[in-house]
């Protein structure tokens, strides 16, 4: 029930489709990235790169993806090497999810390599892999609409690349629809790897849930709360606004967003013309989103001159303060032309503030990116980086693998000490500073192996960034709305912690338990296909979600009886997994972490929020939430690897064995 | 009686009509095939244009005319609705439909389309945005003056300021 209940399997190199009843892996891993993980630990071979044909691509919907409550699915593969997570995973919203299902599928996995450019048209069951050669170097958009024409329907959902995936750039992304991506990760590459150029998908079938009743009224519950209760204050405000307010007020209120690559945090004041909010007033001609989703998070742009297309999240902050450029035509004109490149806004706004950042330096000259000055807010030289790196002309050459890589080979290394990345070295988004506390506990082993949450910020960011705007609509003063949003997050602590204020950037106490919290509702999410930003992280923004709310929606849809204890022992299963495959590959492929040297990055305003104070120096209290993360999930806080009652109790002998193997044999 | 009137400019295209249309009817499914409401999607130069078709309950209804087996009758909220047990599949109604409001069940064979959900319509029931809703047909006019007269003053207001 509510599960389409096969598995699509194709191999590009054969050209052969088969299907494999979802039934099979249900009991111990429920769906979506579950199921998945299973796979791919099981399946792609720990010494195989990332671009290798035995490597994997998965589209993975969950039990709830196609029903009222669930709109994406997660995309995973073994990730390019540069992200230093063997299994990464991105997830991507919009119609194509939700037409998966509908087409019969909970998952599909592509294996192997075609021998010329392809894509894949899914209509039901009838399966095809037809020529592509004439797609190859189209962008994003053009891809579609060719398919779209040649497939005779309209209503086909696509997920396609661009030149950088052709082009095996490893911050290519997959793209769907104007603005749904598969973006951190480099998956782009992954199917570029395979000559697979896009997946078109069609479904006529249907659905069902184990208890209608009881699943439409979890389902009231939940559309009343993003329509009419608090929600709907987050889901117009934050979202279908655009960010524009939060944005607004960033250089009046906050010390969260750098100006420039990291090197400072004063913005220069805000205009009628370089507010976002004015941009959105002149252009936005919708709201657009996900299937079902009363939040439709993304913004519909018609920009004469430029060009049309959609944003959303952080796309908003990327280019606008990485290359010091307040222009928002400018930052319109990058942001369309990375979307349309099909590589990942953060990534490609990163290198560029970097690149720049070394040009005013001295340590890199017009020569060193062929000729072209990287002065800050320059659209040639930002330009130039987007379609150099895309396309692997030039320079461009060098980041292919990455900025890391990049940052070595260029004039011998000496800009690598100013690269901004996070744990799995994938370039920083611009906000978002990470909670010091977490950055402790991810300097640890167990981190390492973590899904793609690094970036998420704990409560206090978001919690920052939303107060002002909050107050305004609430008609609160400041130091009102500050209290009433500190006591919810507060409360939320408690809740799951025991320790009021373990979402603060200072605690330690209960820190440990709030990391895994957040990452058992995002991992929740993953499995079942709820969306990610609807989770309880940030309660203070009016989101909801949690174990228990996901136990409920699961029973209903599935009539399956699942509890909070049940789904955080698969969602154990699955974090172990993929531990346990770090630890493989890192074994035997010598993959190893790099903190960055300015991970630590977040050095506040002397005049903001955190009063200049740099809460990073707490190492001691850093390690003791590091230590108590690892024992929460059972896993040796010294050597970071899973005692092996863990995953004996968890049904992973298999998984224990092939591991003690490979370290026995290191 | 009241009747479902759209204002296209506020959809979304999130299909939520479509979802809770084919569950309530058919159900406990979720299928947009087997719902009365359908929202077409088309992306043109990267702009979504979404409209949702439904039935428009026509005074002088084709598929009732043309209905070979006197299977579609006028409901007391003023839907015509399809008696499943008289249809007889033969999709005349399909062809009749001016605006492909009607169809015929692949899985059931026989015509389904929008009765009005009895007088309390799901579709306009959740639409967030308020693209659809359910007016008493005298007020309809009215209530479309009203809503343009609105962003009139609106955008006058914002001159003046």
């Amino acid at each position: 029930m509510s599960r389409a209940g096969s598995i699509l399997r194709i191999d590009l190199t054969s050209q052969e489709a088969t299907r494999v009843p979802t039934a099979f892996y249900v009991s111990d891993y429920i769906g979506g990235a579950a199921i998945a993980t299973k796979i791919l630990t099981d399946e792609v071979p720990p010494e195989a790169t990332a671009l290798d044909p035995r490597n994997l691509l998965t589209f993975n919907a969950g039990p709830l993806t196609g029903t009222l409550l669930g709109n994406k699915c997660e995309v995973m593969a073994r990730a390019p090497e540069v992200t230093n997570h063997p299994i990464g995973c991105a997830g991507m919203g919009g119609q194509f999810p939700s037409e998966m299902k509908f087409a019969g599928y909970d998952n599909i996995v592509i294996g192997g390599k075609a021998d010329q450019p392809v894509y894949l048209f899914v209509h039901d069951d009838e399966i095809e892999i037809r020529d592509a050669k004439h797609l190859w170097g189209l962008d994003t958009a053009e891809t579609q609409v060719r398919i779209k024409k040649e497939c005779k329907d309209p209503d086909v959902q696509i997920a396609c690349i661009g030149p950088a995936g052709e082009n095996l750039n490893v911050y290519a992304l997959i793209l769907h629809d104007i603005q749904n991506t598969a973006g951190k990760r480099g998956f782009g590459a992954v199917m570029g790897s395979k000559n697979l150029k896009a997946i078109a998908i069609r479904g006529s079938k249907g659905l069902r849930v184990a208890d209608p009743e009881g699943f439409l009224a979890l389902w009231k519950e939940n559309w009343e709360y993003y329509t009419q209760g608090h929600g709907a204050l987050w889901a117009r405000l934050f979202h279908r606004e655009g960010w524009s307010r939060q944005i607004a007020d960033f250089g009046k209120h906050l010390d969260v967003y750098p100006w420039g690559y990291f090197d400072t945090y004063i913005h220069p004041p805000l205009t009628r013309e370089t507010e976002m909010g004015e941009f959105l007033r002149k252009h936005k001609i919708g709201s657009i989103g996900c299937a079902f989703c009363p939040v439709q998070c993304q913004q519909n742009y018609r920009v004469p001159g430029i060009g049309n297309g959609g944003a959303t999240c952080i796309m908003y902050e990327s280019y606008r303060f990485f290359i010091k450029s307040d222009d928002t035509r400018l930052w319109w004109k990058l942001s369309r032309a990375a979307n349309l490149h099909g590589i990942d806004i953060i990534d490609i706004s990163n290198i560029t503030g970097w690149l720049m950042l070394m040009y005013e330096k001295g340590i890199l000259t017009a020569a060193d990116a062929d000729g072209i000055p990287m002065e800050w807010g320059s659209e040639k030289a930002a330009m130039t980086v987007l379609e150099k790196i895309a396309k692997r002309e030039g320079f461009g050459e060098l980041f292919a693998n990455g900025l890391v890589p990049a940052a070595k080979a260029m004039v011998g290394g000496k800009g690598l000490e100013w690269v901004h990345h996070d744990l799995n070295q994938l370039p920083s988004p611009s906000g978002a500073p990470m909670d010091v506390t977490i950055a402790g506990v991810g300097s640890l082993q167990l981190w390492r192996s973590a899904p793609s949450y690094i970036w998420t910020s704990p409560p206090h960011v978001d919690f920052h960034g939303t107060y002002p705007w909050m107050a305004e609509e609430l008609g609160m003063d400041l130091e009102e709305i500050r209290k009433t949003l500190e006591a919810w997050c507060d409360d939320q602590s408690e809740k799951y912690t025991g320790h009021r204020g373990a979402w603060r950037p200072e605690a330690v106490e209960g820190k440990a338990a709030l990391l895994k919290m957040i990452e058992c509702d995002f991992i929740a999410c993953d499995l079942t296909g709820h969306c990610d930003y609807q989770t309880e992280r940030l309660p203070h923004m009016g989101t909801r979600g949690g174990l228990e709310l996901f136990s409920k929606w699961l029973t209903a849809a599935t009539g399956t009886k699942y509890t909070p204890e049940k789904l955080l022992e698969v969602i154990h299963r699955k974090r172990m997994l993929e531990l346990c495959y770090y630890l493989m590959c890192e074994r035997l492929v010598g993959e190893e972490i790099v903190p960055s040297p300015r991970f630590h990055w977040f050095t506040p305003r002397p005049d903001g929020h955190f009063k200049g104070k740099f809460w990073a120096s707490d190492l001691e209290g850093s390690i003791k939430a590091g230590t108590e993360y690892s024992e929460l999930w059972g896993v040796d806080p010294n050597t970071g690897v899973p005692r092996r009652d863990t995953l004996e109790r968890l049904g992973l002998q298999e998984m224990a064995a092939r591991l003690e193997a490979v370290l026995n044999r290191s | 009686m009241k009747r479902i009137v759209l204002d296209y400019t506020k959809c979304t295209g999130c299909r939520t009509c479509e979802a809770i249309c084919s569950f309530v009817n058919e159900k406990g499914e979720f299928n947009p095939m087997k719902s009365r409401i359908r929202v077409v999607r088309t992306v043109e130069d990267q702009v979504l244009r979404s409209l949702p078709v439904f039935c428009l309950q026509c005074e002088e209804a084709y598929c009732m005319a043309v209905c070979p087996a006197s299977a579609i009758t006028a409901s007391d909220a003023g839907a015509r609705v399809v008696n499943e047990d008289k249809c007889i599949g033969c999709k005349l109604c399909e062809i009749a439909c001016p605006i492909g409001a009607i169809s015929v069940d692949s899985d059931k064979r026989v015509a389904i389309k929008c009765s009005l959900c009895d007088g309390d319509p799901n579709c306009v029931k959740y639409c967030f945005t308020g693209a659809l809703q359910y007016l008493p047909a005298e007020r309809v006019g009215k209530a479309r003056a009203r809503q343009k007269a609105d962003k009139f003053l609106e955008i006058l207001q914002k001159g003046a300021a």
